[in-house]
């Protein structure tokens, strides 16, 4: 069954229909909030206001058919609000990552407890993704939103430039600046090709 | 082609978003560029590192109670026709959050985890300001009823599906109410006295609903 089927179900009262529609979208929008805001509670939280939001203004969308370009604007307009609501960005140090991901490459212990300095370790898998994933937070807001939805989300171009009503070349370059972006923020933290070659 | 065009197709080609045609005239020119070609690498390799990020699930699911274009009191009036839950599988580890949306004035979650079963339920202070509290309190003790059909329906359910669990299940419900009624007596806060009351009377049915599960159950 289409969305459209789904929405046209639930506006006419049937509730069940709409859960479906839940079913479908929960897990996109809720990684898209996730990576938003790099926070699991802030993103449960922003998920759940998506969903009462569209719950209450569903009988208000006029095109259904554009139905995923709204919900995506709904998350991502939440999503704005929260970040600027807590207004907590600053540019990390590469000391203050670190600390933030909870690891460690310039005091390595080795079995004698000495201390030993290994700056080229190769990072394991979960230290990689909190470096991806601060390395996210510190890119503009306007290519972090696109970044997420093409990587992430797997929209087409056309797709997030309906969503974020802009000229699909804005939306090109902005992704392009993006991922630039990011390469030269782990530059910043000296996170070079041979770290990055990790462990699975 | 041009350096500038192939630099707007970069992007296309990235996410391969480029018909057979352009890509071949693009990929005519990577082979003859070695500048072009250098950009693409660099980029290639920030989309794939970055692509890797896991996808993640979440941790409860959302299920909502109440149909469109009801008022809170229509909705809550009649009786609850089926629990929807019933109906529902869910896999294990997967909390379920249910939202009862009654014209998005008042918002109750029903979870359940394995960490057990909670309750929870929260006013939005900026819709409640425009009521009365007597309407708010009447809202509120109508909602409270309805809550006990919804909980009873829950319970016999989770009942007959998992016996054992139950007590585990129970026991924690039964710490979340005391939890919570100390939530929700800091959340109605001023101007809600009258409220007060009918929940401490709506919560020890709620406890008396738990003793009666529990005795059957025995
Ligand atoms: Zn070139």
């Amino acid at each position: 069954m289409t969305d459209i089927n789904l929405i046209e179900k639930f506006l006419d009262g049937d509730v069940n229909a709409f859960n479906t529609l839940v079913w479908r979208w929960q897990k996109p929008i809720f990684n898209f909030t996730l990576k938003y805001l790099n926070n699991v509670d802030d993103a449960k939280d922003i998920t759940q206001r998506t969903f009462i939001k569209v719950h209450s203004s569903l009988g208000k969308l006029k095109e259904k058919e554009k139905f995923s370009s709204w919900l995506y604007q709904i998350a991502l307009n939440q999503c704005r609000d929260e970040s600027k609501r807590k207004k907590n960005k600053h540019n990390y140090s590469f000391e203050e990552m670190r600390e933030n991901i909870g690891f460690d490459v310039s005091n390595e212990r080795d079995d004698s407890g000495m201390a030993e300095h290994n700056p080229a370790r190769k990072l394991h898998r979960n230290e990689l993704n909190g470096v991806l994933k601060s390395a996210l937070a510190e890119i503009p807001e306007e290519q972090k939103e696109i970044v997420i939805m093409k990587e992430y989300q797997g929209l087409k171009f056309i797709e997030i430039a309906a969503i974020l009503d802009l000229p699909v070349n804005t939306v090109k370059s902005r992704m392009y600046y993006g991922l630039k972006a990011l390469r030269k923020q782990l530059e910043k933290w000296n996170i070079d090709k041979e770290m990055l070659q990790y462990e699975m | 082609m041009k350096c500038d065009n192939a630099k707007s197709l970069l992007m296309d080609y990235l996410y391969e978003e480029l018909d057979a045609r352009s890509r071949g005239d693009f990929e005519q020119h990577l082979h003859s560029c070695t500048e072009c070609m250098a950009e693409l690498k660099s980029l290639q390799q920030t989309h794939k590192l970055f692509s890797a990020l896991p996808e993640v699930e979440p941790e409860e699911r959302l299920i909502f109670n109440a149909s469109p274009r009801k008022s809170w009191f229509s909705e809550f009036r009649l009786p609850l026709p089926q629990f929807s839950l019933a109906k529902i599988g869910y896999a294990a580890g997967l909390a379920i959050v249910v939202l009862l949306v009654a014209g998005s004035l008042a918002n109750l979650q029903i979870k359940n985890d394995e960490s057990g079963f909670a309750v929870k339920m929260s006013l939005f202070p900026q819709q409640t300001q425009e009521l009365s509290p007597e309407i708010q309190a009447a809202m509120l003790a109508q909602l409270r009823e309805e809550n006990n059909v919804i909980l009873a329906n829950y319970l016999q359910e989770e009942k007959r599906r998992n016996e054992k669990k139950l007590d585990v299940m129970l026991a924690s419900y039964s710490q979340q109410l005391e939890r919570q009624r100390r939530n929700d007596l800091q959340l109605i806060g001023r101007g809600l006295d009258a409220v007060r009351e009918s929940q401490n009377s709506q919560l020890m049915k709620y406890e008396q609903l738990i003793k009666n599960v529990n005795l059957q159950q025995k």
